[in-house]
């Protein structure tokens, strides 16, 4: 279906970090090749979103390293900021500015950035939001959207930057029922497209769909990191992540 | 059942439903409330009708003479007639007076067309709103000081109103560029920047202003070169600008804090640099939800310019003061100071309800 | 170096797929680099303005012929300060002219407070009454004393006393009191150390009002009837005190004011700028403390009110058990800061002329020249008191802060 490469273009190694005394990422070890589509579930409070944020820089951490195109990802060096052009980043509150329109929101990130001329950058922005059918409210503030418009529209505004890598954080938990399948769709378009994706969600039934592996956490460790056939079957698999997908699927 | 259907079923309204009952009903309901009603009709009364025997009955508007206004106790408002160019102009030349009462207009202008949110809707409109405040003080600058034309008047002809509206104005205004600085030196990660600023601001806020003025009126000449002279209207408006620079730093500062984290991770994430951030995403942000606070600060300052008094400047009340002194009207003090009351309510009364009608547009906008 | 390239870079087997353009920094761009010259500058900056000032002062003050230390202080003072509990006259060293300066700032500002927190407070609850007329007719009192400049309505008061009456023709309300427009005369009690005795009595009513009030709550608890408590309370701090000044003034005379000449001689008196001053300030800031008090009072949740009312509480209980203590939570800090406000508002009072700091400061500087350390010496002594009460404020807020988990 996809092409994964054998070169892992993220790459978290023995990565550790403390809040105080809280012990929030143990030792982490994960290697996410480019094409690859990576689920990350788990409890809440396992510091699943903590590691994803890490990737980006936007957490700091104490041990370890993280390695994101072969680069290390470092905020006193600079290079964290660097990389962040090549990774985009959905979050759970969608954060859009709600002081731009739609169009601008996705077209200030190429032009400050990157220094894309504003045609180029708006025809782009026309282009994915067309993509995700919601174009005809480009002159529109976020307020006026509802929450799952609202991220479809982060998604866009992350995939204007054109980057190689992208984070979801819980897209759809902030969102009414009604509205996880139109962000779901869109995410699953994304993926068919081979974007390298890193979801933490609890959507089971999408995870089957597009997940290449299935990677549980559980108070800061990683317990399983297995195709999702291999996950969902209760024979095969750690009784941990047994205890976990009761959980959920009573939910 | 639908609403019409509902409200065809209650009774008729009484047709006396009118002023005296709704007075009945809600001051007169319980025997604590009439009284309370009472006692303070009675004090309304009772100010109400000192304060119009003073002002119009008993006042004079053109005595024949001196003696006749003090006989007749009440306010002797040939006293403004004679004075009130002089306590609303102050020194400025007589003749040319028609030049800073223009530029007065043009100040209240600019300013109320700024006022209407309509005007900083759209990036184009913004524009416009610059360039208009742009050519106004130009043309404010010329009225004054002179130039193309018109007589030059030397700064330290400017008195009365027209020095404390831009005392107030420009003080504000520069106040903000430094404020901004300030608040964001006083969240800075480099431990220097921010203890510098942590140091000003709780200096200056725990001082009064008056030995601010003082400090630049009598110390600025000690603390710099023999041969810079600084005039003494620039001194007070440094002091202004300095005193008020860390009052509204903690005001801009709390508005940053109030933009929600997440958009701060969000321009993070999308690669943007601190000083990207903080003047396309976070400023714009936090600088809307400060505006009633910073035009309560506003107001304070338009009131805390009549401190220069202690500096020997004339300004609204200043004036006011050197016109009380006039020997012809000795004794006389309440129609100056009447007067210049009344000017300060109406500006600091229409700003203060401006400041409240903005905080609720704001708070009505965030029910969605 | 080494160790920002992953070990994968350097075996070469993903050199083509490396994110392209992000490479390793120089040394100068990179942010802790660009960090550490940013603050080495601004300290730099710093060192070097302050050593550009010291030498401009060292340059100008020989020209005007000043020295520079605090040894002036010691120096007599030369103008007339006038009455002070200390004494001090224009023989007295300097610093003790400060002194005076400083406990007047304290005295009005003391009286400042207490009758703008009850001013505060009466216009605060006509505001937040259900009469429409004594709301509306409150909201006019706030609006109008908060918008009109301090300063102002001090020099209208101080104005409004030159039209009381002469001494000779002076005002009579009460017997021995006089009003006139050389200041307010009452009659005092002569005793000598009767300020010793006021704190002694003050001090010696607290605490049986607070011990009545600790025996009155445990009878309270024990027995379940509620023994008046409050009643005790105001008895122990008021009438303790009054027992023990009454005693101690039988035995001494009462000094009555009596017009001699053009002025009166004994009683004490309270100067028209005083009165000025204080009037100004307690009506000025009662403005703001009014509005505070009101967004704290409103700042209790409406639920909270309704909670308490539905277990059965009356108004009063209400009012002080529930709304109070969560009011003052959210009232204290910016009432804190209107103190302090006041404070330094009062040093507006030297244009009337009222001895306080920064005119005995002013007064200083034109005797002796020195401004730099005067001013200095003025600042100093406002910051201490505004760290005071920054530092209070804190420790209050840890008191009743809700311990979260």
């Amino acid at each position: 279906m996809n092409q994964i490469s054998a070169y892992p273009i993220i790459s978290l190694r023995n990565v550790s970090k403390w809040y105080g005394n809280l012990h929030v990422l143990r030792d982490i070890n994960l290697d996410v090749h480019e094409g690859e589509k990576i689920v990350v579930c788990g409890p809440s409070g396992s510091g699943k979103s903590t590691a994803v944020y890490a990737i980006n820089g936007l957490e700091a951490y104490q041990q370890g390293e993280i390695f994101v195109g072969g680069v290390k990802v470092s905020e006193a060096d600079g290079t964290a900021h660097d990389l962040r052009k090549h990774v985009g980043m959905v979050f759970q509150q969608f954060n859009l500015f709600p002081h731009l329109s739609i169009l601008e929101n996705c077209c200030i990130g190429p032009m400050k950035v990157k220094g894309i001329r504003r045609e180029e950058a708006e025809a782009r922005a026309m282009e994915e939001l067309t993509r995700v059918r919601i174009a005809d409210k480009a002159r529109k503030y976020p307020e006026t959207l509802s929450g799952g418009e609202q991220q479809r529209v982060a998604i866009c505004r992350a995939l204007c930057m054109s980057p190689r890598v992208m984070l979801f954080d819980e897209p759809t938990s902030a969102l009414d029922p009604e509205m996880v399948g139109e962000v779901l769709d869109v995410m699953t378009g994304l993926s068919e497209r081979g974007m390298t994706m890193i979801v933490v969600t609890h959507e089971m039934g999408f995870t089957r769909r597009i997940a290449d592996r299935v990677v549980m956490m559980e108070s800061g460790e990683i317990i399983e990191a297995v195709p999702p056939e291999q996950f969902f079957d209760r024979a095969r698999c750690n009784p941990r992540v047994g205890a976990f997908l009761d959980q959920i699927m009573h939910a | 059942m639908t609403t019409e259907a509902y409200h065809a079923l209650l009774p008729p309204k009484s047709p006396q439903q009118g002023v005296l009952v709704w007075i009945w009903k809600n001051l007169f309901n319980s025997l604590s409330n009439s009284l309370l009603t009472l006692i303070v009709l009675w004090i309304v009364y009772e100010v109400a009708t000192g304060a119009i025997r003073w002002a119009i009955i008993d006042a004079r508007v053109a005595p024949a003479n001196f003696r006749e206004c003090i006989d007749a106790g009440g306010a002797c408002w040939a006293f403004i007639q004679a004075k009130w160019r002089l306590i609303l102009f102050g020194t400025y030349p007589y003749d040319d007076q028609w030049r800073p009462a223009l530029a007065l207009i043009l100040v209240v202008v600019l300013v109320v067309s700024s006022c209407f949110p309509a005007s900083w809707a759209t990036q184009e409109r913004r524009r416009w709103l610059f360039g208009l405040w742009l050519v106004g003080l130009g043309v404010i600058g010329v009225l004054m000081a002179g130039g193309f034309g018109l007589s030059h008047v030397e700064v330290r002809f400017w008195s009365g109103l027209p020095l404390t509206v831009m005392l107030a104005s420009v003080g504000m205004v520069s106040c903000v560029f430094v404020s901004i600085l300030l608040a964001l030196g006083r969240r800075s990660e480099m431990h220097v920047v921010r203890w510098v600023c942590v140091a000003y601001i709780e200096v200056i806020r725990g001082v009064p202003l008056i030995s601010l003025l003082f400090m630049a009126n009598i110390m600025l000449p000690l603390l710099l070169p023999a041969e810079v002279n600084i005039p003494n209207i620039l001194r007070a408006q440094i002091a202004f600008i300095m005193f008020f620079a860390a009052y509204m730093a903690e005001t801009i500062r709390g508005g940053l804090q109030a933009v929600p984290q997440g958009q701060y991770a969000a321009a993070k994430a999308m690669g943007m640099g601190y000083w990207q951030t903080m003047i396309f995403i976070i400023l714009p942000q936090a600088m809307r939800i400060t505006i009633p606070s910073m035009v309560n600060l506003f107001i304070a300052g338009f009131k805390d310019t009549s401190l220069v008094i202690v500096i020997s400047m004339l300004d609204l009340l200043g004036t006011a003061n050197a016109a009380k002194a006039d020997p012809t009207w000795l004794g006389l003090f309440a129609e100056a100071y009447a007067f210049v009351a009344v000017i300060y309510l109406t500006v600091c009364a229409s700003m203060s309800w401006y400041s409240r009608w903005i905080e609720r547009r704001i708070a009505a906008r965030q029910q969605h | 170096m080494a160790q920002l390239i992953s070990r994968f870079d350097k075996v070469g087997r993903c050199k083509k797929k490396a994110l392209e353009d992000v490479r390793l920094r120089p040394v100068w761009s990179r942010p802790w680099f660009r960090s550490a010259v940013w603050q080495v500058l601004t300290a730099f900056l710093i060192v070097y303005v302050a050593y550009w000032i010291v030498a401009n002062v060292n340059d100008n003050l020989p020209r005007s012929n000043l020295g520079f230390g605090l040894d002036f202080l010691a120096l007599p003072t030369r103008f007339e300060v006038g009455p002070n509990y200390i004494g001090a006259t224009a023989t007295s060293p300097v610093w003790q002219t400060f002194i005076v300066g400083f406990i007047n700032t304290v005295r009005v500002s003391i009286l400042g407070i207490v009758c703008c927190t009850i001013l505060g407070l009466i216009v605060a609850l006509a505001r937040m009454s259900e009469n429409r007329l004594v709301s509306r007719v409150a909201l006019v009192y706030i609006e109008t004393v908060r918008n009109i400049p301090l300063l102002l309505q001090m020099l209208f008061w101080y104005a409004f006393s030159t039209l009381l009456p002469l001494p000779k023709e002076a005002l009579n309300p009460f017997p021995g009191v006089f009003v006139t427009n050389r200041g307010i005369y009452f009659p005092s009690i002569e005793f000598q150390s009767l300020h010793y005795w006021i704190f002694v009595a003050l001090a010696v009513g607290l605490l049986s009002a607070s011990l009545l009030y600790r025996r009155a709550v445990k009878y309270r608890e024990i027995n379940g009837k509620s023994h008046r408590v409050a009643w005790f309370s105001i008895g122990g701090l008021i009438g303790v005190p009054l027992v023990i000044l009454i005693f101690v003034s039988l035995g001494s005379g009462v000094d009555v004011p009596e017009l001699k000449g053009f002025n009166f001689r004994g009683g004490t008196n309270i100067t028209p700028e005083f009165v000025a001053v204080l009037v100004s300030l307690s009506v000025y800031q009662s403005g703001f403390a009014a509005e505070t008090i009101r967004s704290g009072v409103e700042g209790v949740r409406k639920g909270q009110v309704e909670a308490a009312r539905s277990l059965g509480l009356p108004l009063r209980l209400v009012m002080s058990k529930v709304v109070f203590p969560q009011a003052m939570r959210i009232v204290v800090p910016p009432m804190t800061g209107q103190y302090m406000s006041l404070t330094k508002n009062s040093s507006l009072a030297v244009v009337i002329g009222y001895p306080e700091l920064v005119r005995v400061s002013t007064a200083v500087i034109s005797e002796t020249g020195r401004a730099i350390e005067c001013i200095t010496i003025l600042m100093v002594i406002y910051l201490s008191l505004s760290l005071l009460t920054s530092s209070f404020m804190n420790w209050y807020n840890q008191q009743i802060s809700y311990v979260e988990r």
